[in-house]
């Protein structure tokens, strides 16, 4: 408001506005600020209210207007209507300011590092924990691609234990996920 | 042939195996974390059982992740 008071109203040929019709364009400002809170560009409030000036200029050449801060008002209103309308003021209502843009991201659902996904960890960290040192290690190697003979090899033991202690670590990560035990038989042979 | 069968039965598909190490031990700031020429070497067998890396790969479901990517086999996503 203080900027529009400063620089003045001025219609098309660059002149100021009779004194009286930018008084009640100013003093109109507030009102259409609080109606139209998406419009806070100085500049298009300015545009606006120039263009209203022109309007009831070119009204009162027919004679004064008699309520003329009605009169205002609905042409300003029209005015800033048809202005929402146009793209720019449309990507302006839907951008977010930083306050309302930081609450918006913070409701925003992740797919990383959400409640779920830390039970999850804690649930197959618990569940990991449950096999022994060298079951771990042997599933590692073998999801590595080490063979039970080159991992019994290191172990110093035999494939066939190796092989065991392979399957009974996957039948235990099998039913404590619930998974259907039905290719442990296949599971079996492979190892 | 039969080695070949026995290294592809282990590691070829995404498995409850890989379930458990993909996602239970959660990393996100990548504490002690192996250089990505570590985990290539690791991948590619290139390393003896016993190596360190191994251990961390236990410990450290990103890295384990990158591993199993590295080893030419589908992002492990769930």
């Amino acid at each position: 408001m203080e900027h529009l008071r400063t620089i003045g109203l001025l219609d098309s040929d660059g002149q100021p506005f009779h004194p009286r019709i930018e008084r009640v364009l100013i003093q109109l400002l507030p009102r259409l600020r609080r109606e139209f809170p998406s419009l806070q560009d100085e500049v298009g409030l300015a545009e606006i209210m120039e263009e209203a000036g022109r309007r009831i200029r070119h009204r009162e050449r027919r004679g004064p207007i008699e309520r003329l801060h009605g009169y205002a008002w609905v042409t300003v209103r029209s005015i800033a209507t048809s202005r929402m309308r146009l793209g720019s003021s449309k990507l302006h209502q839907k951008t977010l300011d930083s306050d309302a843009g930081n609450a918006r991201l913070l409701a925003t659902p992740t797919s990383r590092g959400t409640a779920a996904d830390v039970e999850q960890a804690v649930l197959l960290r618990e569940l990991l924990q449950t096999l022994s040192r060298e079951e771990r290690m042997i599933c590692l190697w073998k999801k590595a691609g080490f063979s039970s003979q080159e991992i019994a090899l290191n172990q110093r033991r035999t494939v066939v234990a190796i092989d065991t202690i392979f399957s009974r670590a996957k039948q235990k990560i099998r039913k404590a996920l619930g998974v259907e035990d039905a290719t442990d038989g296949q599971a079996r042979h492979s190892c | 042939m039969a080695e070949n069968r026995d290294r592809k039965g282990a590691n070829d598909d995404a498995d409850e195996i890989d379930r458990v190490l993909a996602h239970a031990n959660p990393n996100p700031r990548r504490v002690g974390c192996l250089s990505r020429d570590v985990l290539v070497s690791l991948a590619a067998r290139q390393q003896p059982l016993n190596a360190p890396g191994y251990e961390h790969l236990l410990e450290c479901s990103e890295c384990y992740r990158e591993f199993r990517v590295l080893q030419g086999d589908e992002p492990i996503d769930s």
